[in-house]
């Protein structure tokens, strides 16, 4: 069944092979917690926090990827996420969001900005983004970290939430 | 000494970068070039394609290759807590 932002709802045995196929992509990558909140309830949310390189080195950047899940008939939707990008050294945050924004359900938007610490709230700047699962994010942030390059903020779009007339 | 034995200072000096070539890992594996480009293609070892033939392979995945000891995720499961969103 399909739920909302076009996503297919998960059962609860398809929201675990989830939570641990990420969970072993993403150890690959640093040193890694994952926590899996609400499973009984009718909230869930799986987060995934990742610092890079990990292991004794010096932490360059921080990845936050969370995900947070409704039961509607047994199984979960997924009802927003975040995929957060910080790179420590050059102050630069990365964010690919799905939620509701006022009146509009499921915007898919980014954040592109000057931070100190990996985001923990929305601001209201949206820039304009496709929707994206969790594995093209990461793979977006660490080509970033790879090639030692900062986001490029301008070439996002502001985005435009009102349309009037 | 077995390379899992291998304590962090040498696994510092070992590998001290957070990225590695294929040709840097196939060297520290005792492999060949082809074989990590075709682990790559596999999914067998995480990497970021930078352009049509560069790829990056990250320290910890290189770790697990070489069978080092690594760092386990810390996982947290809490299915009763109450998440509010």
């Amino acid at each position: 069944m399909e739920g909302a932002g076009g996503f297919a709802a998960l059962t609860s045995g398809e929201i675990r092979t989830r939570r641990d196929g990420l969970s072993d992509f993403l150890d690959a990558w640093g040193d890694l917690r994952v926590s899996d909140l609400g499973g009984l309830g009718t909230r869930r949310s799986l987060e995934f926090a990742l610092e890079a390189p990990g292991q004794g080195l010096p932490t360059d950047v921080k990845v936050r990827y969370s995900e947070y899940y409704r039961r509607t008939s047994g199984d979960w939707d997924i009802t927003k996420y975040h995929y957060e990008y910080f790179d420590i050294g050059r102050g630069k945050r990365l964010a690919y969001h799905l939620h509701d924004i006022g009146p509009r359900r499921m915007v898919p938007h980014a954040h592109c900005e000057d931070s100190t610490e990996l985001a923990s709230q929305e601001d209201a700047h949206h820039l304009r983004a496709v929707e994206l699962d969790l594995r093209e994010a990461h793979q977006q942030f660490m080509k970033l970290y790879a090639s030692d390059s900062a986001p490029d903020c301008a070439e996002f779009l502001p985005l435009e939430i009102s349309r009037i007339g | 000494m077995a390379l899992a034995d291998t304590p962090s200072a040498e696994l510092l000096e070992l590998l001290p970068k957070p990225f590695y070539s294929p040709s840097e890992v196939a060297a520290l594996a005792s492999l060949s070039n082809s074989t990590i480009l075709n682990y790559i293609h596999e999914g067998r070892i995480a990497a970021v394609r930078l352009s049509e033939r560069t790829y990056r392979i990250p320290r910890k995945a290189v770790i697990r290759l070489l069978g080092l000891p690594a760092a386990a995720p810390e996982v947290i499961e809490e299915p009763s807590r109450i998440v509010e969103f």
